[in-house]
């Protein structure tokens, strides 16, 4: 009933409403739309109440639905967990290993050169910078949670060395075997460092 | 003392240490680095340049001149480069007045609650600040360093602390004596390479 009862309603209302809309098309018909416009209003004050529950019901199951989309925007949160994955940075130790290749000597060139002092020395870190240049491997990430540790090159050098590492003599140099990789101690500066050797 | 690293990945790093300075001019300097991991003693006196790791129990000798100015120049021709090199230095203001292309006074500042000058200047490789204290006794505060020929223009920060102009110096302060398992090893050559 209260199907036909909508539909009746429905049908006045567009009724309604295409007069209406041919008012406006003929112009000067004011009074007729007004007159069938109360009509029409009259018939909404006593079915409004029905159409209006019928609606507001169908409003909020849509909302109902809406809550659910945000639950899956809450399950999307955990593709933020695979940020794990960064947990391999840990091969950034293994990088910093690279850290501080030495090699090179700031100003030594001499493009600013004085006698007793040259700016570069003042900076010294910044002179350590260029000879040093702490080698940071990028941060890849890799395809796989593998980590594979790989030995450090020859050459490379550190400031400490890794753990389980016993000191041998090998002629007259004191060096450090790590697992069968070879270090050899300097003073770089004023700084004790470790270069990967090969073993004599 | 923080000093910048330009890394690989074109990141600046920075490093921390502390270092603490014994002077007695015109030839002895006790050098205490701690930082990295690692501590460093470092001596100078009696024509020759120690420096030693108590941890590893490593060490270099290695002669120098008479002077503790010219001794700097010397460890800085062989690639021994200290920060702090140049405030040990006796004519630290004619080495920075032969070298400066400009130098403004920015006004007084406070560091650490302490009421400072701050100055600023220019070099052809670097640009650089000081704060001092003024009054009869003007002690350096802070310092800043900008490399502008190295990429990235790295900075050297030197905060110093604890000014003590009458210390009570042992007489070993300046002395290293090598320990029995001690041993020695030698200087990486400033260019690379094995020795």
């Amino acid at each position: 009933m209260k199907l036909h009862i909508t539909l009746a309603l429905c049908s006045s209302l567009v009724s309604s409403t295409s007069i209406a809309q041919l008012g406006r098309h003929g112009g000067g018909q004011r009074t007729t739309v007004q007159n069938r416009s109360n009509t029409a209003n009259v018939q909404n004050r006593s079915n409004t109440a029905n159409v209006n529950r019928a609606n507001n019901a169908n409003v909020n199951r849509n909302v109902n639905n809406n809550a659910n989309v945000n639950r899956n925007y809450n399950n999307n949160t955990n593709v933020n967990r695979n940020v794990n994955v960064n947990q391999n940075v840990n091969v950034n130790r293994n990088v910093n290993v690279n850290t501080n290749v030495h090699g090179g000597c700031y100003n030594c060139g001499g493009y600013y050169h004085d006698d007793d002092w040259n700016w570069g020395s003042f900076a010294a870190g910044a002179a350590v910078g260029v000879a040093t240049t702490a080698a940071v491997a990028a941060a890849t990430r890799p395809a796989t949670s593998t980590v594979v540790v790989a030995a450090p090159a020859v050459g490379t050098m550190v400031q400490a060395l890794p753990g389980g590492c016993t000191s041998i003599n090998s002629g007259e140099a004191v060096m450090y075997n790590c697992s069968n990789v070879y270090y050899r101690p300097y003073y770089q500066g004023t700084t004790l460092v470790y270069q990967v050797v090969t073993y004599p | 003392m923080e000093e910048e690293e330009l890394a690989t990945n074109g990141q600046i790093v920075t490093f921390f240490h502390t270092v603490d300075v014994t002077v007695q001019r015109p030839d002895k300097i006790h050098l205490t680095f701690k930082g990295r991991g690692q501590q460093v003693e470092f001596y100078r006196e009696n024509g020759s340049v120690t420096m030693y790791s108590p941890d590893a129990k490593l060490y270099t000798t290695m002669p120098t001149k008479s002077t503790i100015d010219a001794s700097l120049t010397e460890m800085r021709d062989k690639n021994i480069d200290m920060p702090i090199g140049p405030f040990l230095r006796s004519n630290f203001y004619d080495l920075v007045a032969k070298a400066v292309i400009t130098g403004y006074v920015i006004g007084r500042v406070k560091v650490f609650d302490q009421d400072v000058h701050q100055l600023a200047f220019t070099a052809p490789d670097a640009d650089f600040q000081i704060w001092v204290t003024g009054g009869e006794a003007p002690r350096f505060v802070r310092s800043e360093v900008v490399n502008k020929k190295l990429e990235g223009k790295p900075r050297t920060i030197i905060q110093f602390l604890d000014w003590n102009l009458s210390p009570t110096v042992s007489a070993d302060e300046f002395t290293f004596t090598k320990p029995a398992d001690a041993v020695q090893i030698s200087v990486l050559p400033e260019r690379g390479g094995d020795q």
